[in-house]
């Protein structure tokens, strides 16, 4: 049953907010890892093959865009959404 | 009352370059003198401006507006000559000022545009007027000793205003400033309530604990966003202090209290015998001491030692709060009680400035030394209520 359920990996220097996200996705049956810093969250990525990763864009050290290139470079495979409540078209415009 | 104001103020001004009757007199007699000539120089005064862009450039409206503004000037230069100079006079060169600022006239403008006129108007008097040529030299120092006070009080509205609408801007900045801050800073807290309540109304599997700790930490960002919203007023509209002694020991302690630090801190108290009370506000210096017990907690994220002493030297109290947190950098230092700088993630940045404000009102003062690294101490000193020492 749990190699089934979607591995997803939630990225975000709020503690509080990644406890929601994961507490959500789990009571869904998602398999949920949280990561509260880019370089945390590549420790992660590099150990499991997350079907997703939620990541959230401003974060201290590394930016969530930095973060998603660094995982498609290490897990091509993983789908990584980038959250921010700061979105507009200059990060629109970033395509990997 | 600001007619008035301007009045007084011309009243001044006249006093200054001795303006005295006498000079009104001299100048009311020779406007029959100029009257047909006014035309002339009104005209030679607009041909002039045709040939500068910076002037031209403000005069929008075409011929129409050139002739309006050849009939005021017109009135202007006749008004020179009434005689009255009253407060009405002087309200009407004061709106001259404040119109130049409305339509973008740069003040040197006014300056040379007044030197023609006055050249026109003396060149007529030394031209045309048949009289004793003492008296021809006296009436156009008056002329001139009036045409200085009239550029004076333009001169004083056109600061005037210009600053007024300098600081509408810079309000309207900050305005903008504090909201972009105060959106950030509830934002966070409000995402936490709805995604917790999200959770407790959609969750198929929750546990009663889980279920506690998402209503806890709904709790939790709810006081959060509350903080926000009481620094901010707290900044807003700080009553004057209401001064009285005041036991600072006990303030300081109260504030310890209500700013519980993490068990990673290890916390001080240390007071010095014979510790005067205080004169001031407790209510507000525990704002005081609370903002600088709060930041000295922020500065230390994994732990460290929080050190808050207090002494005296009979004439003021001083409170010293002192931690071996990461410091502030050197840049940083003079910026910290800015309002609205932060060096912190989360956090308006009136924590300092409000403190600051407070004390400021007490005549107390703020003093900090950081090291980066190593820590840093903050020093209040506030003044000890005088005599009763057992107040």
């Amino acid at each position: 049953m749990a190699s089934t359920a979607p591995l997803i990996l939630v990225v975000d220097d709020e503690v509080d907010i990644c406890h929601n996200v994961a507490d959500i996705l789990s009571d869904l049956g998602c398999s949920v890892d949280v990561a509260h810093d880019g370089f945390a969250a590549l420790d992660l990525v590099r150990r499991k093959p997350y079907d997703v990763a939620l990541l959230d864009l401003k974060m201290p050290g590394m930016d969530g865009l930095t973060l998603y290139r660094e995982i498609k470079k290490l897990r091509a495979g993983t789908v990584a959404i980038i959250v921010s409540a700061y979105a507009d078209r200059t990060v629109l415009c970033h395509r990997p | 009352m600001d007619q008035n104001k301007h009045y007084l103020r011309y009243q001044e001004l006249q006093a200054y370059v001795g303006w005295t009757e006498a000079d009104a007199e001299r100048v009311h007699s020779v406007g029959a003198l100029v009257e047909p000539a006014l035309a002339g120089i009104i005209d030679d005064f607009y041909d002039e401006i045709e040939r500068h862009p910076n002037a031209r450039k403000v005069i929008t409206g075409g011929a129409e507006q050139i002739r309006r503004l050849k009939g005021t000037l017109v009135a202007w230069v006749r008004e020179l000559f009434s005689g009255q100079y009253d407060e009405e006079y002087v309200a009407r060169r004061w709106r001259v000022g404040w119109r130049h600022v409305e339509i973008g006239l740069d003040q040197v403008y006014t300056n040379v545009a007044l030197s023609r006129i006055r050249t026109g108007l003396t060149r007529i008097l030394q031209e045309t007027w048949t009289v004793e040529p003492d008296l021809v030299r006296a009436t156009v120092r008056s002329l001139n000793k009036l045409l200085d006070l009239d550029l004076a009080i333009i001169e004083d509205a056109y600061q005037a205003e210009h600053l007024a609408r300098q600081q509408r801007t810079e309000r309207l900045a900050t305005i903008g400033q504090v909201a972009g801050g105060v959106a950030h800073e509830l934002r966070n807290p409000l995402n936490v309530v709805k995604s917790s309540v999200y959770y407790l109304l959609n969750a198929r599997n929750a546990t009663a604990e889980k279920k506690a700790e998402h209503l806890k930490r709904i709790e939790r960002h709810v006081d959060l966003a509350d903080g926000v919203i009481t620094a901010l007023s707290n900044f807003a509209k700080m009553p004057l202090p209401h001064s009285e002694p005041f036991d600072v020991e006990a303030c300081v302690r109260q504030t310890l209290e209500n700013n519980p630090m993490p068990e990673s801190i290890d916390t001080e108290l240390r007071i010095s015998d014979n510790t005067p009370p205080g004169s001031g506000d407790a209510g507000q210096m525990q704002i005081v001491f609370g903002n600088l017990l709060r930041n000295a907690r922020d500065a230390m994220p994994e732990g460290g030692q929080l050190r808050v002493a207090i002494v005296s030297d009979g004439d003021a109290v001083e409170v010293t709060v002192a931690d071996t947190g990461v410091g502030i950098a050197r840049e940083d230092l003079n910026r910290i009680m800015e309002p609205l700088y932060s060096t912190k993630a989360r956090g308006l940045g009136l924590g300092l400035a409000i403190a600051r404000s407070i004390l400021d009102k007490h005549r107390a003062t703020l003093r900090v030394s950081s090291e980066p690294g190593t820590g840093s101490t903050f020093t209040v000193r506030l003044p000890a209520a005088d005599g009763d020492r057992g107040a």
